[in-house]
């Protein structure tokens, strides 16, 4: 009898006289603020709150301008395979984006899927690159307005109905996703806030209007 | 976990107060602070609501376990991990040392895993010499102490600032009087190194969601997001009761959880994780493990009253309103799991006689079932194993005699009457070192001193 | 109106003059006191230490006692809270009666304002600055929260705010006695925390013999008074 079928056995032996309760349904009411309508306003509220930046631009030409801009500043960078073609928009040279160690460079670019405005978060994916969202100590992400969703259930819910190219096997989510809702913090050491550990400590993210 | 040991409760935490009497001010202000957030963020949402629909959604999962954690299973093969069982806590060590070995594994990173804890995870792997490296700040510094974690949110809550700082200036040479920001600094440059060198990254999972085969993790640090995506292999160790049903609960349960853990809308890392890198993905483990785990669950599951403690979220709230843990923090229940939810978990998942005397460390006042964010009734489950306690002889003989000679005083008024005239006449205060509860009440507190008349005799003299 | 008080075992032999307080409280209110003799206790020692059996006897002894009262009121949030939240599962052979006291019982507080609709019994407390201590039965399981606040406010009485007064006393019964160290470092909590009063009281003797045991080790100046006596005080002249 193998470890599966007995746990299994002994959870149906548990549940035989067990009086099952049903599903309760989704849960609409899950919107913890009279919504001003604007997933944009709350999106940036909230990420503002946790300590996060917003910036917001009318097109991606102006906010790849913009970021280019600001890592600029910083010695190294490295940018992932999505945002790759975000940041490429019009301008030319390309030898700065080369794929580059993101556990070397200061700061990161990377693109999100999307946002939710209820719980000021950024959707991250895999085929950006999982390193770049997490080791530099800056984070930049752009995310399109367009996919600011108004509620968690309504992103993860986008996420994993859209069909993700090659995969011809039926797997609806990606391998990981997560959900960045601020820097990285902590308190942990006598109960005091810090930021930075262990993941960016700063983010930054780029809101693009229209595509 | 080395020594699994409730029943040093009582002493432990007379010697915790004795000995360590700062604990009792950090815990106490620690909890504090985590109960003003919790209620504040509970007020902006309508909470009753919200806990009324984690109960069921979970009370729904629980009574169609089976079912669910075979779908789980069913979508995490399809999603290219590997799904291992496992009964005892001797298992998942086995299972796990068989991925170590097969895997070629000599350096492991941690994500914060109260299972892992409760399974004795590091002790076997450091038998094995992997090296084990906690990565949650807090898990870290208990590690470096050689300690155990008292809470399990915040597994330092016990340690003061002082205590940090003085822990930090002898490992690392930071100032004796460096702020939290130099202290965090200095960890997260040593733990870097770690996160890129080790071979496997091991996890707890907050839930299993078994609609699309995810192990979904809460964090603030980003530790966990590293330790699942930088090593070739990631092991998820997951108890078979944090199977919730579809990824539309999920994103109920992790603001439902966050809000009662820490008082955020959401935790600051969220991680959905399905199964090892794609093709078409830049970086990923190779190998994505999830071990299921029962150790007693099953047990807890087949009883009729206690398998709703199969709820619990892991959030905490109970242990940070608790008027008797914040007394001590977590270390004198002696098991994994503290305060109001081990009390109600352990004889389920221990046995009873193990778990004495932890479901007589409350005076059932009742605060952690207002906090529940899953509706757990935990005040009743305390009374349910006090009762059981007594029909299987587990509770002290002397205190059975006593109360069953009560009883019979009451049931006849003359008699309690006479009993309650003599009582009036022993001086409590020297007496009371004799009378075993009362030798307890006047340890501590001053005699209480009889009314010089009883009640009954006033009013048959006359009340005016 | 009829009402029967119970002292319950405690107040009969702790906190006997704030039973009498209490029976002067109700008969100012108009209401006849009967005290049944033969009661004894409720059976909430028994129950709580896990020994149903024995809180079952106590409860039919109760029963038998008080089944025919009108109402049944007393001064103690714990044993109200007993009768009320628990007997009708004891005396599952005896529901409908069981149930029928129980809809009838009420913490003393409780029954002057809701039952009585009692707002103002006097200004004898005027000047007098108190801290009142929740007692966790009272609070949680019979919802008495304003009724005590609000009658000691309208004799006079300053009630202040205090952080810690819903926290638990550590009395708990047996837990006071059979833990006693953790016992006492929950009063340490509530004593440690109270501002500048005159007084502290409650609804309940258990808390009040707790926090006053507790006080008077440690010699501090902290004067407890039960809620019924200082109720009665509030009248005035």
């Amino acid at each position: 009898m193998t470890a599966r079928s007995s746990i299994l056995d002994r959870i149906r032996i548990a549940l035989a006289n067990r009086e099952a309760v049903s599903h309760p349904g989704s849960f609409e009411g899950w919107r913890p603020f009279i919504h001003s309508g604007n997933p944009t306003e709350q999106f940036t509220e909230m990420f503002e709150k946790a300590g996060g930046e917003v910036v917001s631009f009318k097109t991606q030409a102006e906010a790849s301008l913009w970021v280019r801009g600001f890592v600029a500043e910083f010695d190294k960078v490295s940018v992932g395979k999505l945002a790759q073609g975000r940041l490429n928009e019009t301008v030319e040279p390309r030898e700065w984006i080369e794929a580059t160690d993101p556990s070397e460079v200061e700061v990161g670019v990377s693109l999100a899927y999307g946002a939710v405005a209820e719980t000021g978060s950024l959707i991250m994916t895999p085929q950006d690159g999982r390193r770049a969202q997490l080791l530099p100590p800056v984070h930049v992400v752009f995310v399109d307005q367009a996919k600011i969703y108004e509620t968690l259930c309504e992103g993860l819910l986008a996420l994993k109905n859209e069909i993700y190219p090659g995969d011809g096997e039926g797997r609806s989510l990606p391998s990981a996703v997560g959900l960045h809702s601020g820097p990285s913090k902590s308190a942990d050491i006598g109960q005091v806030l810090v930021k930075g550990v262990h993941g960016p400590g700063r983010v930054v993210t780029v809101i693009v209007e229209s595509k | 976990m080395s020594s699994v040991n409730p029943q040093r409760y009582p002493k432990a935490s007379a010697q915790a107060l004795k000995d360590k009497p700062e604990v009792r001010n950090t815990v106490t202000n620690s909890t504090d602070l985590a109960n003003k957030k919790r209620m504040a963020a509970y007020q902006q949402v309508e909470s009753d609501t919200w806990k009324d629909w984690g109960r069921d959604v979970k009370s729904h999962a629980l009574t169609h376990l089976d079912q669910y954690l075979e779908q789980a299973e069913t979508q995490l093969l399809a999603n290219g991990a590997k799904v291992h069982w496992a009964e005892t806590a001797q298992d998942a060590q086995k299972l796990l040392e068989n991925i170590v070995l097969d895997h070629d594994i000599s350096s492991v990173v941690k994500a914060k895993s109260m299972l892992s804890e409760e399974l004795g995870i590091n002790e076997h792997l450091e038998k094995l010499e992997v090296l084990v490296r906690e990565t949650d700040l807090g898990e870290y510094i208990i590690q470096i102490l050689g300690d155990r974690p008292s809470h399990i949110v915040g597994p330092a809550m016990h340690l003061s600032l002082e205590d940090c700082q003085r822990l930090f200036h002898e490992k690392f040479g930071t100032p004796i009087d460096g702020s939290p920001e130099i202290l965090a600094a200095a960890a997260r440059e040593a733990l870097r190194e770690e996160f890129l060198a080790a071979d496997m990254g091991i996890s707890g999972g907050n839930f299993l969601v078994a609609e699309t085969g995810t192990v979904a993790l809460i964090e603030n640090e980003g530790n966990i997001r590293l330790s699942t995506s930088l090593p070739r292999v990631h092991v998820a160790l997951v108890g078979i009761e944090k199977i919730v049903p579809r990824l539309e609960d999920v994103s109920g349960f992790v603001q439902l959880t966050s809000r009662a853990a820490t008082g955020q809308p959401i935790g600051n890392f969220f991680s959905l994780i399905q199964g090892p890198k794609r093709d078409d993905d830049i970086d990923g483990p190779e190998e994505v493990h999830v071990i299921l785990v029962d150790n007693g669950r099953t047990r807890l599951l087949a009883d009729d009253k206690a398998w709703e403690s199969l709820r619990c979220v892991r959030c905490g709230a109970c242990m940070n309103i608790c008027p008797v843990y914040r007394q001590t923090g977590g270390h004198p229940y002696g098991w994994t799991y503290p305060g109001p939810i081990g009390a109600i978990i352990a004889p389920g998942m221990l046995g009873l006689e193990e778990a004495m005397p932890l479901p007589y460390a409350s005076t059932l006042c009742g605060a952690c079932v207002d906090e529940c964010p899953v509706r757990i009734p935990i005040t009743e489950l305390l009374l349910y194993w006090r009762e059981k306690a007594v029909e299987e002889g587990l509770t002290s003989a002397i205190e059975s005699a006593g109360l069953k000679a009560y009883t019979k005083a009451a049931e006849q008024p003359g008699i309690f009457r006479a009993a309650g005239t003599m009582l009036r006449h022993i001086p409590l205060g020297a007496g009371g070192r004799a009378l075993p509860i009362l030798s307890g009440w006047v340890k501590e507190r001053s005699a209480p001193k009889s009314s010089p008349k009883s009640f009954m005799q006033q009013w048959k003299d006359g009340i005016k | 109106m009829k009402v029967s008080l119970f002292a319950t075992c405690l107040g009969d032999q702790f906190y006997a003059d704030a039973c009498v307080d209490a029976v002067r409280l109700l008969r100012y209110a108009g209401v006849d006191v009967d005290v049944p003799r033969s009661q004894t206790c409720c059976g909430q020692p028994a129950y709580n230490t896990g020994r149903r059996p024995e809180a079952i006897r106590m409860a039919h002894q109760t029963l038998d006692t008080f089944g025919s009262a009108d109402y049944l009121v007393l001064p103690s949030g714990s044993c109200a809270g007993m009768i009320r939240c628990f007997y009708p599962d004891l005396m599952k052979n005896n529901l409908e009666h069981a149930q029928a006291l129980a809809d009838r019982t009420y913490e003393l507080s409780d029954f002057l304002v809701e039952v009585l609709g009692i707002q103002d019994l006097g200004s004898g407390l005027t000047g007098k600055r108190i801290a009142y201590h929740h007692s966790c039965h009272a609070l949680r399981e019979l919802g008495v929260c304003n009724q005590p606040i609000s009658l000691l406010k309208n004799c006079g009485a300053e009630v202040v705010t205090w952080g810690a007064d819903e926290e638990c006393c550590g009395f708990g019964g047996l837990f006071s006695a059979k833990l006693p160290e953790v016992s006492a470092a929950m009063a340490d909590r509530k004593l440690d925390t109270l501002p500048d009063v005159d007084f502290v009281t409650s609804t309940d003797g258990g808390c009040l013999l707790q926090l006053s045991g507790r006080g008077n080790r440690r010699r501090l100046p902290t004067q407890f008074r039960h809620l019924a006596s200082l109720l009665w005080e509030g009248i005035g002249s």
